[in-house]
């Protein structure tokens, strides 16, 4: 069954760069968001499987957006995290709001997938 | 005079910068043993006649500063320049406890990392390695408006990147301005166009 990813990040080029690193062949249907706010919308929209966030956004940011998402009704997404911010505190924030896994940016396939694998969704 | 051209170049800029001052924000957060709360990287092209003003739009700090510069170079040549609200280095003696230092000397140290960090893992993307001079204190308690003499700025355009590091709860904060004089923009979007191309 095709999966629904949400690639949320204010860089235009960076989404392309993720979106570029996920598994060939993998099914999926991929959906762009550029701030939390967006991303909130597209999860009111439907219901996305995957969210890959940035933290360093204008308007909402992927902390901001995962305490939202953390405390609302709605069916939780596994969301990991790729940033370019690698501080330890910054990685233990995100996983104390419930993100799943972290992925240093620049991204590459081999990690992006590893991180997908130990979310069980690959 | 050279354009940077469309959006994503400049978006790809950005990511590029981004990249660098998150590894920035990483070795802060391990001197001072604490959560550093990054900037949104800005970057804006400039002329000398102009350099003042962005200087101190992308600033904004409207009060006395300390400045220290660090040049780098190889392919890749260019200014660093790291400003500190002057107020704020009096909370610096809260965040390290290294005995007996100047706080001085403490600026020069933390402007070496950050410059170190930021400059050289954004060279680090396109398998750049930089040599760095050493860092030296440019101004004391100066407004930023009187930090660079238009008269003496060695290039036509230039490249100005702002990223900022702060501490949550301390009045320590620390504006990082790195300077990509004209040929440093070619080697840039020539990387920059090299990216985008496998996009």
């Amino acid at each position: 069954m095709t999966m629904s990813v949400l690639v949320v990040d204010d860089s235009a080029v960076s989404r392309k760069m993720v979106i570029r690193s996920l598994p060939p062949g993998w099914d999926i249907a991929i959906t762009q968001a550029s701030n939390g706010t967006e991303a909130l919308a597209a999860l009111g929209e439907k219901h996305h499987a995957v969210v890959l966030l940035d933290l360093n956004m204008p308007v909402m940011n992927g902390y901001e957006f995962l305490e939202v998402v953390s405390t609302s009704a709605l069916v939780r997404p596994i969301v990991i995290v790729l940033s370019g911010d690698i501080q330890p505190q910054a990685q233990a924030r995100v996983k104390a709001l419930g993100a799943r896994a972290f992925v240093k940016k620049p991204v590459g396939a081999q990690s992006l997938r590893d991180a997908l694998h130990a979310c069980g969704v690959l | 005079m050279i354009i940077l051209g469309g959006a994503e170049r400049r978006d790809a800029l950005a990511e590029l910068v981004n990249i660098g001052m998150g590894r920035a924000g990483d070795s802060l957060a391990r001197l001072f043993d604490t959560f550093i709360t990054l900037s949104i990287p800005r970057i804006e092209l400039v002329q000398p006649r102009e350099v003042s003003r962005a200087i101190r739009e992308l600033v904004g700090e409207p009060g006395p500063v300390v400045a220290v510069r660090q040049a780098f170079s190889s392919r890749l040549r260019g200014e660093a320049l790291a400003i500190y609200p002057a107020g704020g280095c009096d909370a610096l003696a809260d965040l390290v406890t290294y005995p007996d230092v100047h706080s001085d000397e403490l600026l020069l140290e933390i402007s070496n990392v950050l410059v170190g960090a930021c400059v050289g893992g954004l060279a680090a993307q396109f398998a750049l390695e930089l040599s760095f001079s050493p860092p030296s204190i440019l101004a004391t308690q100066r407004s930023v408006d009187e930090l660079l003499d238009v008269e003496c700025v060695p290039w036509e355009n230039a490249l100005i990147a702002e990223v900022n590091f702060r501490v949550v709860d301390r009045a320590f904060r620390c504006h990082l301005l790195t300077f990509w004089p004209d040929a440093s923009i070619e080697v840039l979007l020539e990387a920059v166009d090299a990216m985008l191309a496998t996009l």
